[in-house]
């Protein structure tokens, strides 16, 4: 393998963050960070407008679109500011991602889950506290 | 680095295992020791601060800490397993004379365990009480993980089987450890069933349990690792002798040490006893600490063997580089290695790229041509890791007794110190091609020789081999011209702190995980829907938002080498970022004012960690802006600057990220009807 083959294979992987290069890569830049910028700007703006109880949105389903809202907005983030791409150079970049979200997802379902039936089925230092006052 | 610089050739299904499971063992560091850190933080704000996470009063919790700190915990015990797994994988099929088995199913068994260790933490708590569902679920699961393991063993086995085996003492660990290991194992998954735990849990059954997998896996693979590569680290093989005796009284002392426990557990002895009345378990006592003594005598052994190899090192030489005839690369450099290790970049076409290379001497007699060598960079010693850590060690000690002027002047130190590293101008020098070649031809003289079956006439290499020129004399990246070095250095810079980055994620998550839990707890002190005022959170988002798309602007300045547009979207960037902080600083203000501080209840607790943290990241990176901006004033666009801009947007706009993820679940969440 030559030098050159060699180096071929680092081209082959990008960094995370990294923007595509190019002659005009100035002003696709801008126009990215402009879309990323507006696109995060508007759904920040309608998850408040969720929030502040407008009768549009089912009074039970407030969280549920709060959530999509800000799952939106994060890969909106990762998109137009962070350049994570779905292609072959940022196969590293992905997988990193998505198993810190895999962790992420573990931790504070299983956290919710756990502490939910342990709060359930025994007292809460809490309570145990109120009934020794009580008596 | 594993995913990142690998030689040429080097495709992950050809690496070595050892290599897999250090990686898989790294993954688990990354995710799971922010977990600890952010623990250990609100630890710290409830003893120091007097916050309400783990307090029994004002909504807090224990179990809450109990919850987290296993969550951390469990994954670590597979950080300590997973590299002795790789030890144990190269010792064996070294001393086997053959490839190890199944190669892609252990690749596959150690990611198997990478997951899987996530999910079974609640095994350390069966008996607190969550219940048959989710006691159900964790024990299904610590069962299910000793499947990947049992592949293991079996591979390992397979190994062995039809190969010549060479009974060393890092092959005597390694068999030790599979009979040990299957013990403990077996008593792992009696007491991953979660009734039977109820009996057991807090015994010395369990005591037994688990010294029986930590020794008989982590420290038999630690012994046999240190037999294995002693020689490539320090250029001498450890006294075999010595190290049987070692082997034996280990191995004998910790059966009759640990094996009673067993039965002392069976019987009812439970853990952390001062004192104990019953006449039945004595002897069983008795003979645990004759096996104790024998463990003793192994200790004694080992250091009496490393105090004789020392003395003994002239005819302990390893003179080849290659003392156990071994199938990695690491093999086919001298021992101890060349600073640069390896003096011209291996090309792998296979599987055990060694074991081929040396194939191909051996059938046609000779070692391949000399190669071109090439000056090779080396990065300069630093003292940086070590002065920090001191500072760190001075602020430790200054907590813990509540000096707080030095724990102040062990912080500023820390940071004095790194500031100080990151503005050096020389980082590295090139070895002359000349040197380079010196170098090796002694490897390949002794080379040659071992072929030709003069082992032990040729003269031993020089001790540690240190290179001629004083590197402060040497010609520097920074001098030819700017920076030459790999364009790969921006990517494997840009990927470590992509890596940072999801462990602070995690740390976030950790703190988010206690702030869901303790939400509600508002201990009849304020809740959020009478406390958080949406106007100026919209407008703190504003801020925030705002900053990263200046941060972004910066950035394509940076990549049009544009100083002007730099600094001035740098400034904007960090003015902006301070705005966001002063409203939020007034924020915290008005609540503390207002008698919603964090030590009201267990909610605002968990409310001015989450936040607060993000607080102080914005902090930092307010900090880090400038020294940059400095720096790129100072000193131009230079590579590795540009480097730390990379990292600086990635950092920026994962606070968006993380700022997204509060805004929705602690401001709109909590106020929303």
């Amino acid at each position: 393998m030559t030098e050159n083959e060699i180096h071929d294979e680092w081209r082959a992987d990008a960094a995370p963050g990294e923007q595509a290069g190019g002659p005009h890569a100035t002003i696709v830049g801008v126009r990215n960070y402009l879309i990323g910028f507006v696109l995060a700007a508007a759904l920040t703006a309608s998850s408040f407008w969720v929030a502040s109880g407008t009768a549009l949105v089912y009074a039970p389903g407030v969280p549920m679109a709060l959530a999509a809202l800000a799952v939106a907005q994060m890969g909106v983030h990762l998109t137009f500011f962070r350049h994570i791409t779905s292609g072959p150079d940022n196969i590293n970049n992905a997988l990193a991602l998505a198993f810190g979200a895999l962790i992420v997802a573990i931790l504070i379902a299983g956290a919710l889950w756990i502490m939910y039936h342990l709060n359930a089925n025994m007292m809460t230092p809490g309570d145990m506290m109120d009934m020794r006052l009580q008596r | 680095m594993i995913l990142k610089v690998r030689a040429p050739g080097m495709a992950y299904t050809r690496m070595p295992i050892f290599c897999w499971t250090s990686l898989a063992a790294n993954l688990l560091i990354v995710a799971a020791f922010p977990i600890l850190t952010a623990t250990l933080g609100m630890l710290l704000l409830d003893r120091y601060l007097g916050f309400h996470f783990f307090t029994t009063d004002f909504g807090g919790n224990p179990m809450v800490y109990v919850n987290l700190i296993w969550a951390w915990g469990h994954p670590e015990v597979y950080i300590l397993i997973l590299p002795a797994f790789g030890i144990f994988s190269e010792v064996i099929s070294t001393f086997s004379g053959k490839p190890v088995f199944g190669y892609r199913s252990m690749i596959i068994a150690t990611l198997a365990i990478c997951i899987l260790a996530f999910i079974v933490w609640l095994h350390h708590f069966f008996t607190m009480g969550a219940g048959a569902d989710v006691n159900g679920f964790f024990g299904i699961m610590t069962m299910i993980i000793a499947v990947p393991t049992g592949v293991k063993i079996f591979n390992w086995l397979f190994t062995m089987w039809g190969g010549r085996v060479r009974f060393e003492t890092p092959m005597l660990w390694s068999i030790a450890f599979m009979v040990t290991f299957v013990i403990g194992g077996m008593t792992g998954v009696l007491l991953a069933v979660p009734p039977a735990d109820f009996v057991l849990h807090n015994s010395l059954f369990l005591v037994a349990h688990f010294h029986n997998v930590v020794i008989g896996g982590v420290l038999f693979g630690a012994f046999a690792g240190y037999a294995y590569w002693f020689p490539k680290a320090f250029g001498f093989k450890l006294d075999e002798r010595l190290g049987k005796f070692a082997f034996w009284f280990w191995l004998v002392g910790f059966y009759v040490a640990f094996m009673p426990l067993y039965v002392l557990g069976l019987e009812g002895m439970t853990r952390r006893m001062q004192h104990y009345d019953v006449p039945e378990w004595r002897p069983w006592l008795i003979v645990a600490t004759g096996g104790a003594a024998l463990i003793l005598l192994g200790i004694g052994s080992q250091a009496a063997q490393l105090f004789v190899s020392i003395r003994n090192r002239a005819s302990l030489r390893d003179a080849t580089g290659d003392p156990w005839d071994g199938r990695t690369l690491e093999w086919s450099v001298p021992s101890p290695p060349p600073a640069f290790n390896f003096a011209v970049m291996p090309h792998v076409t296979g599987g055990e790229a060694f074991w081929a290379i040396k194939r191909k001497a051996l059938e046609q007699g000779r070692l391949s041509d000399p190669p071109d060598y090439k000056a090779i960079e080396l990065p300069r010693n630093s003292l940086t890791g070590v002065v920090t850590a001191f500072f760190a060690v001075v602020t430790g000690f200054a907590m813990i007794w509540h000096i707080w002027w030095l724990a102040g002047l062990g912080i500023a130190g820390a940071v004095a110190t790194f500031v100080a590293f990151a503005w050096r101008n020389v980082s590295g020098f090139y070895l002359p091609a000349n040197e380079v070649a010196a170098i090796d031809a002694e490897r390949r003289v002794a080379s040659i020789a071992a072929a030709s079956g003069r082992g032990f006439g040729i003269p031993p290499l020089k001790y540690a081999r240190a290179p001629v020129h004083d590197p402060r004399k040497l010609v520097t990246p920074e001098d030819e011209g700017g920076y030459k070095g790999p364009s790969s250095q921006r990517i494997v810079t840009g990927y470590g702190f992509w890596t940072f980055l999801l462990s602070d994620f995690i740390l976030f998550a950790g703190l988010y995980a206690a702030y869901a839990v303790l939400s509600h707890a508002s201990a009849g002190g304020p809740t959020p829907d009478k406390l958080f005022d949406l106007k100026t959170v919209a407008l703190e988002t504003g801020f925030l938002l705002l900053s990263s798309f200046a941060c972004g602007m910066a950035t394509l300045a940076c990549n049009a080498r544009n100083m002007l547009w730099t600094q001035a979207a740098y400034l904007l960037t960090g003015l902006l970022g301070l705005g966001f902080l002063a409203i939020e600083l007034s924020e915290f203000a008005w609540m503390l004012s207002a008698g919603a501080g964090p030590e009201r209840s267990a909610f605002l607790s968990a409310f001015f960690a989450l936040v607060g943290c993000h607080g102080l990241h914005v902090t930092i990176g307010l900090l880090w802006l400038g020294t940059m901006m400095a720096q790129f004033w100072a000193k131009g666009f230079r590579p590795d600057i540009l480097r730390r801009a990379l990292c600086f947007a990635l950092f920026w706009h994962a606070l968006d990220i993380i700022w997204v993820g509060i805004f929705t679940n602690v401001y709109l969440l909590g106020t929303s009807p």
